[in-house]
């Protein structure tokens, strides 16, 4: 009754290749899905070298904490990246041959287990009491053809660590997709305690949105589905669900006599709006777990955003004056496996595509061709998008326009339109106008960097 | 009042709407300013695309704005809104069905249509990159979930659209009616949540909503129930007060008790008789009711009950049905009786009501009846008695007590029928029977002729 391990070709191809390169105590995280009984491993990415260019020692009994959080700082990054249903499932070591083998377990144990904690940074929710908290060490052996993971259930050590083979299967069908353009609007009152008015300690009051968010009902392509049913049933095959959230029923407290009054020394507000995707493998998931991944995926690409805002800020020491309007990088998808799944990475439409290629190559060891960015999002900015709203986002003078929300009958119509919107960061009372752009580019490449050094190099 | 065999449709529409705001402004006016302009931006929302009717347990959502829906083969545009029905679970009281034809008024139980109120995230009516907006100088976050609770009442042959058009228009009528609540009653940083509740009005067949800050007393609010009564003609019985509003089929078929049911009876004809009947609700208290074996002995208590709910049903106060147990008590409390009575099967009358509803308040006068056959001379006091106080009355006999709730008086004649509600019913709390064996305009030789009576006639309190 246990769990199976799948692991898909692109993922065996790439260890097979790392093999041969004999580069022993290469590690890596692993990428994939978690599903009731199974879990697919989809994907694979060497963890880049740190500034020595050292690698990690051979016997992982060896490896230090350092050699620990380096992985794990890979695997936050590399988190960021992923869209609703994919995981980071573990780490990968290449090994010479399996007559050195030596178990490492609680090395291997702690590595899995610092991956996690570092990946569950960037996470809104967390996993509920049925979902797994199984996660796996691959080791990757030269003269092996087999892969056997070793899995350690995190919330249980006691748990004895298995050993599973690995089948291989090519996961190059065609995944399931559901999608939704969904808006964010959440005022965040920063208590007059707080030690610092703006920074990550406020995004805290993002909670309270995604319990809603949690809860809020769906429509899938225009009509209500049950939880259990088939995602696939009844509609065109492999075609792209679009998904429609629709506020959670509010309970009314009885006995609840005023309205909720309370100080706070400023706000934060969360304004805009986010594409969102999740995959999920084969013809057999379930509705309530397709909209649990994208729900998540919700969560995850407005809390990111607004990480990435922050970090932005410190690297910048940016907040000047009263208040100030910072906007958030853009999501741009790659559709980087045959299955169709796609990673994701941020930035500004104005920052062209090297960016994007240089950070595939960094943390997902992948080739990037420019013609695989898919920039949908944007596109949807700019063409059903409003100009720049003042401050606090109010649009004081602006009647409600219909924005053409291209929905066929109540499902979203495919393809929404594309357009680069024109990016700048609003210093409120210190406007910086037309020509002068800040360059956002460079300061992601030394965000990856420079976050890296900040975390790790002390 | 809403009539009794109505085909028409009472659509309910509900939804918790939520006002989340940060203000620079601290004092009342920033606040009661932030709440406006809160409102005003949630009236637009209701009027967008993004705004969504769901119907209670059924697979239907429908954006009034767009004319979408989820089921759009059932429900098209020139559909009636009878084809509501067919995809929403209605709400209603079936039981009435089953009250005798013969001897009741028409009854078609109401059917209402629950709809929630939703707002879809997936379709905003601004799309924008997300930004990050920081102020320094936000001081108070304010947050209300207003309980919205509209009714409105529909044809089954009513073009669904128009009906549509209907809902949106009266939902947002009610939000710039809590509006005006917030607007009212705000004291300093103090906001009551506004609430909705509907009432039946003497002259109307639809149903009239008020709406009342949460937190305030019935007595607080009589300024503003008599500003209502002013602008709607109303005269200085009561009709607001908040627990006298309206009970829909669900609420009928949840309570314990089977309310106002002198209702389902036709009243004496009307060109021989001026009829005057209790004002209000009240709910139906009787023999071996709530298990307690009070057969031959209680009848007075369950009078009592009644009379007591009818305090409760109108808002006056405020107090758990008394079992028979705690009425012994109260008339220990209040010198009446020793302690003995307690726990005793002895019988009550008038003088001993009386001196419990002045436990709680509520005073009472008491007309004596030398023998039953002279019951006809006090008709015209009677008649006095429900036209001004409303309130049911007991007539207490040496072996019987009984409800009176009204009279039907030809002044000419002198002729009187009595509407009585029999304290000694021992059957089930269902309207059938209950219609059936409980409730009867009786005459005058319904009385023992020779016996003396005492009638407690409880006052009701002054103001509305």
């Amino acid at each position: 009754m246990g769990r199976s391990y799948v692991i898909g070709e692109y993922s065996e191809k790439y260890l097979k290749k790392l093999k041969a390169e004999e580069r022993y105590g290469t590690t890596g995280i692993l990428l994939g899905q978690v599903t009731l009984a199974k879990t697919y491993i989809v994907f694979a990415a060497r963890t880049p070298l740190k500034d020595q260019a050292e690698l990690p020692p051979e016997n992982p009994n060896e490896m230090n904490a350092s050699d620990i959080e380096w992985v794990s700082e890979h695997a936050r990054q590399v988190a960021r990246m992923l869209p609703g249903g994919i995981l980071v499932l573990g780490v990968f070591l290449i090994r010479p041959s399996k007559m050195t083998k030596e178990e490492a377990h609680d090395i291997f144990r702690k590595l899995a287990t610092a991956v996690e904690a570092a990946v569950a940074k960037e996470r809104l929710w967390n996993f509920t009491e049925d979902e797994t908290a199984e996660r796996i060490v691959l080791q990757v052996y030269t003269d092996s053809k087999k892969m056997k993971v070793q899995a350690y259930d995190l919330h249980n050590p006691q748990t004895p660590i298995k050993l599973l083979e690995c089948k291989s299967s090519s996961l190059t069908a065609p995944w399931q997709i559901v999608e939704a353009t969904i808006n964010v609007d959440v005022n965040i009152p920063v208590p007059v305690t707080a030690e610092r008015q703006f920074d990550k300690e406020s995004l805290k009051g993002l909670n309270n949105w995604a319990k809603q968010i949690m809860q809020c009902s769906y429509l899938i392509n225009g009509q209500f589905k049950e939880p259990e049913s088939l995602l696939g049933e009844g509609s065109k095959k492999k075609a792209t669900a679009e998904v429609q959230f629709l506020t959670a029923p509010v309970m009314i407290i009885d006995g609840e006599v005023d309205a909720l009054i309370e100080d706070c020394g400023s706000s934060v507000v969360v304004k805009g709006t986010v594409r969102c995707r999740a995959y999920l493998h084969g013809s057999k998931s379930k509705v309530k777990d397709a909209i649990q991944a994208l729900k998540r995926d919700v969560l995850n690409t407005v809390f990111i955003r607004c990480q990435m805002v922050f970090e932005d800020q410190v690297l910048n020491k940016n907040v000047e004056g009263d208040s100030s309007s910072l906007k958030a990088p853009h999501r741009i998808f790659a559709s980087v496996l045959p299955s169709g799944v796609a990673f994701c990475d941020y930035g500004f439409a104005d920052e062209g595509n090297k960016e994007q290629e240089e950070r595939y190559k960094e943390l997902l060891d992948y080739e990037l061709n420019p013609a695989q960015l898919d920039r949908t999002e944007e596109v949807m900015l700019e063409e059903m998008g409003t100009e720049e709203s003042d401050t606090l986002g109010r649009k004081d003078d602006q009647d409600t326009t219909e924005t053409g929300f291209k929905y066929k009958g109540v499902a979203a119509a495919a393809g929404v339109g594309v357009i680069a919107v024109a990016v700048s960061v609003i210093y409120f009372g210190n406007f910086i106008g037309g020509g002068e752009f800040r360059s956002h580019a460079s300061t992601w490449v030394i965000r990856w960097r420079g976050s890296y050094q900040r975390e790790i190099g002390r | 009042m809403v009539p009794l065999d109505s085909e028409d449709y009472l659509i309910r529409i509900r939804g918790g709407l939520s006002l989340d705001g940060i203000l620079r402004k601290t004092d009342e006016k920033g606040i009661k300013d932030g709440f406006s302009d809160a409102m005003k931006d949630l009236m637009k929302k209701v009027n967008s695309q993004s705004f969504v009717l769901f119907g209670w347990e059924s697979s239907l959502y429908i954006w009034p704005k767009s004319g979408f829906n989820t089921q759009p083969t059932e429900l098209q545009a020139n559909s009636s809104c009878k084809s509501l029905v067919k995809l929403i679970p209605i709400e209603v009281n079936d039981y009435l069905k089953k009250i005798s034809k013969k001897k009741s008024v028409k009854v078609e139980p109401l059917k209402v249509i629950n709809l929630e109120l939703l707002f879809e995230l997936t379709r905003p009516d601004v799309i924008e990159t997300v930004t990050v907006h920081n102020d320094q100088k936000s001081r108070i976050h304010f947050k209300l979930t207003l309980p919205v609770d509209v009714v409105i009442f529909a044809h089954p042959d009513d073009q669904w659209i128009k009906t549509q058009e209907k809902i949106v228009e009266a939902v947002s009528e009610q939000l710039l009616g809590m509006d005006q609540c917030i607007q009212k009653y705000t004291k300093g940083k103090n906001v009551p949540i506004p609430q909705a509740f509907h009432f039946e009005l003497p002259e109307s067949t639809i149903l009239t909503t008020a709406i009342y800050p949460a937190g305030y007393k019935e007595k607080d609010l009589e300024p503003q129930r008599k500003e209502l009564h002013d602008k709607l003609g109303l005269g200085d019985k009561p009709y607001l007060r908040r627990p006298m509003s309206y009970d829909f089929p669900n609420d009928d078929l949840l309570n314990k008790y089977v309310k106002t049911v002198h209702k389902y009876i036709p009243i004496p004809s009307t060109e021989e008789f001026e009829v005057y009947v209790v004002h209000g609700s009240y709910t139906f208290h009787h023999y071996l009711q709530d298990d307690i074996n009070d057969s031959g002995w209680g009848c007075a208590y369950r009078s009592l009950q009644t009379i007591i709910s009818w305090f409760n049903c109108q808002g006056y106060i405020d107090i758990p049905i008394p079992t028979h147990e705690t009425i012994q008590k109260m008339l220990v409390t209040a010198g009446d009786k020793g302690p003995s009575i307690v726990g005793s099967t002895d019988w009550i009358g008038s003088f001993e009501i009386r001196s419990i509803l002045n436990l709680l308040g509520i005073t009472s006068k008491i007309i004596s009846i030398r023998s039953g056959s002279e019951f006809a001379l006090s008709a015209r006091e009677l008649v006095q008695h429900f036209e001004v106080q409303g309130t049911p009355v007991m007539v207490g006999g040496e072996p019987l007590a009984h409800t009176l709730l009204g009279v039907a008086w030809n002044e000419e004649t002198g002729a009187v029928k009595f509407l009585i509600l029999d304290a000694h019913y021992s059957g089930e709390d269902d309207w059938a029977n209950i219609v059936e064996r409980a409730i009867d305009w009786k005459d005058e030789d319904f009385w023992d002729q020779m016996e003396p009576y005492n009638i407690c006639l409880p006052q009701r309190p002054q103001g509305i």
